[in-house]
């Protein structure tokens, strides 16, 4: 298990939060789930996850500002960015700064699918 | 000069006018005047000054002198007792002696004989024409009657009764009734042709007053109706311009002064124009000049919403002719509908709000039922995965029903944007072919696509609502379709459009129908005869999406043949595009 590599998932919705990290673990990431967009800052500071899930809609600080600081790291260079948004236009405009972009509801095998590829890549 | 002329003509004219009831009586006594004046001037000069030069030159007795001043003075007396009597209204009686002493006078002024004789005989022509024109036409025989007499009388009285004497008095006298008869002819003519003058001149009066009548009646007539829509245009809520050909207000009416917060009188006379000015954004007041210009079509155009000031207006206009102006005017009718459009951005919202609301607890649901559905925690039995599947379908159906109602309300309230991103048809047809095929092989259909060479490889365009759309139709095509095939066609039928083509063999929408197809919550079966699921709200967002990517829609289908649906699109190619041509 601790061989996984890290995938964090920043997102505040409890539910969809959950359904996340089973989505990941099925792909064999090791999860962690964060629902606060500070406490999400901080994390990244430590860890250097090889996926990070990203709802764009955050207390404290948005998802938005992550994904900038996020790619502003050259000691995150490596990490893999999924985006999860319900606005697919805010999505959108994101969508050369990340990985992939899923707008919701995400589906749980599609989810599953993807960071499976993404692990192997 | 002028002027003096003027008023030694209002003189003379007050000198020779007379007073009388009787326009013909008046006309008669103001001719006797004329006729006195110079006779008093002759009398005056005549026997007076030119008596006494000639006397100087020829030497006159005492005796002719006074005889002279005697005779002046008896006829300057008698002319202005005439004269007088004239101007007091007597004007037959002046008449009638002055005719008497002209007699009378042109009697005594010469020798009998010389008279008789027919020296100057011809002197008494001139009471018998002045009798015909002064008193009646007809007593120009009478005068001459008298004139026979007077020279009969003087005759006879000096004892001149020779056959050659006689003769020429019967002569004479023959002549003075033929004159008398001319006299009396002409006279009666001129009288004639006056009372006619005078009887058209009283028609003319007459029909004069009963067009004034007329005139009159209608301008009252007139103006119960202008007041009768003046109190219509008062008493109705929705305030009202009238623009004149000019373009400036010419009419407004109470509801409009409030509803723009200004006067009457800062909105007559300006144009729109400077109405707006400030109070309406750019855009607005663009929308609002291209309706006012154009009123030339007979068609008429729909209304128009626009924010005015803190208010939300809608607006129509409409040509009017104006009489007694050239051109067409304009009327223009404002109805604030700020309440209502408060109410329909509430609405939107609230259906947004609840929309997005209902959307993550679904998508949580899809999540959890997919986890069960993978079996990640352990094996579930036939019965186990029957229901997880049918728990997944519902929540799908909810969801796309959620989707498609804040879709709706997005396009409602303007805010559903479109991203342009390059795309290629390929993929295009292959997402749909992966959201849709499954659906499709489930009723056994046939899915066929088809992209002509013609269309480029990739273009630009926001390829999640062409899919939506794309899909939208599939799936409706493929729940009215029980055998055959859907067919997805991409086509390029001009070089500046594109077309999406979706075919089925299915049962077709009857002609009375398919008007209304691309309405909301509509199925060709009524809410309770209907064997399909979906809330019919698919189509008008296909409708809809299309039109906001600049394109139409086409609908063609017959009952049992199968429907096509066709939607045209302007055409925008990526720079590898361009390229490729």
């Amino acid at each position: 298990m601790n061989d996984n590599p890290l995938a964090l998932i920043i997102e505040d919705d409890e539910d969809l939060a959950a359904i996340f990290g089973e989505a990941l673990q099925a792909a064999q990431f090791a999860t962690e789930i964060i629902s606060d967009g500070a406490v999400a800052q901080r994390r990244l500071k430590e860890v250097i996850p090889s996926l990070v899930v990203l709802d764009l809609h955050l207390p404290n600080v948005s998802g938005e500002i992550l994904l900038r600081q996020l790619r502003a790291n050259p000691a995150l260079a490596r990490t893999r960015v999924v985006i999860a948004s319900a606005d697919p236009i805010s999505a959108d405009m994101l969508r050369s700064e990340s990985d992939l972009v899923l707008v919701k509801p995400v589906s749980f095998s599609q989810l599953r699918d993807l960071a499976q590829r993404l692990r192997l890549t | 000069m002028n002027e003096l002329r003027l008023t030694i003509g209002k003189k003379l004219e007050q000198l020779l006018h007379v007073k009388h009831p009787n326009q013909d009586v008046a006309r008669r006594g103001r001719l006797l005047n004329i006729l006195l004046l110079p006779g008093l001037g002759t009398g005056v000069l005549a026997f007076g000054l030119i008596g006494l030069i000639a006397n100087f030159i020829s030497g006159w007795s005492r005796q002719d002198e006074l005889l002279l001043l005697a005779t002046s003075v008896v006829g300057v007396v008698f002319i202005s007792g005439i004269y007088f009597l004239n101007r007091s209204g007597n004007v037959r009686l002046a008449a009638v002696v002055f005719l008497l002493g002209m007699i009378m006078l042109i009697t005594l002024s010469d020798e009998p004989l010389q008279l008789v004789a027919g020296r100057s005989t011809m002197t008494y022509i001139l009471p018998i024409v002045i009798a015909s024109v002064l008193l009646k036409p007809w007593t120009s025989f009478l005068m001459a009657i008298l004139s026979s007499i007077g020279l009969l009388g003087l005759a006879l009285a000096n004892n001149l009764l020779s056959p050659s004497v006689l003769s020429t008095v019967f002569v004479e006298i023959v002549l003075f009734q033929l004159i008398a008869l001319v006299s009396w002819l002409s006279a009666r003519s001129l009288e004639q042709a006056l009372t006619d003058l005078r009887t058209i001149n009283a028609e003319l009066d007459h029909r004069v007053a009963d067009r004034t009548r007329d005139l009159a009646d209608a301008l009252i007539r007139v103006q119960l109706e202008s007041s009768k829509s003046q109190a219509v245009l008062e008493s109705i809520a929705d305030g009202v311009i009238v623009f004149d050909s000019l373009g400036k207000a010419s009419v407004v009416n109470p509801a409009i002064s409030r509803l723009l917060n200004l006067p009457p009188s800062q909105i007559v006379g300006y144009r729109i124009e400077t109405l707006m000015a400030g109070v309406v954004n750019v855009s607005d007041q663009q929308a609002v000049l291209d309706q006012l210009h154009h009123q030339e079509s007979a068609e008429r155009l729909p209304g128009l919403r626009l924010q005015w000031g803190n208010k939300t207006l809608s607006a129509s206009f409409a040509p009017i002719h104006i009489q007694q102006e050239t051109g067409r005017g304009t009327v223009a009718v404002f109805r604030d509908i700020t309440r209502e459009a408060e109410l329909d951005r509430m609405k939107s919202m609230f259906v947004s709000m609840v929309s997005h609301e209902l959307r993550t607890p679904l998508g949580a649901i899809m999540g959890y039922g997919e986890i069960l559905q993978e079996q990640v925690h352990g094996p579930l039995n036939e019965r186990q995965r029957n229901v997880v599947e049918r728990l997944i379908t519902n929540t799908k159906r909810l969801l796309n029903l959620v989707n498609d109602l804040l879709d709706r309300a997005r396009l409602e309230a303007g805010r559903l944007k479109l991203v342009s991103a390059p795309f290629t048809p390929d993929a295009l047809l292959e997402e749909l072919l992966s959201m849709t095929g499954q659906l499709a092989k489930d009723k056994k259909v046939d899915f066929i696509t088809h992209i002509a060479p013609e269309v480029p490889q990739s273009m630009l365009g926001d390829s999640q609502r062409l899919l939506q759309v794309l899909a939208n139709l599939v799936t409706n095509a493929i729940k009215f379709t029980d055998n055959g095939s859907i067919t997805v066609k991409i086509d390029r039928p001009d070089p500046a459009h594109w077309s999406l083509q979706v075919i089925d063999t299915g049962a077709g929408i009857p002609l009375d129908e398919q008007p209304y197809v691309f309405d909301m919550f509509r199925q060709v079966d009524s809410l309770t005869t209907r064997k399909h699921s979906g809330a019919g709200l698919g189509l008008s967002i296909v409708k809809q999406l299309v039109t906001l990517m600049g394109g139409e829609v086409q609908l063609v289908s017959s009952v049992g043949t199968g429907t096509a649906i066709t939607i045209s699109l302007p055409l925008n190619l990526t720079a590898e595009g361009i390229r490729e041509r």
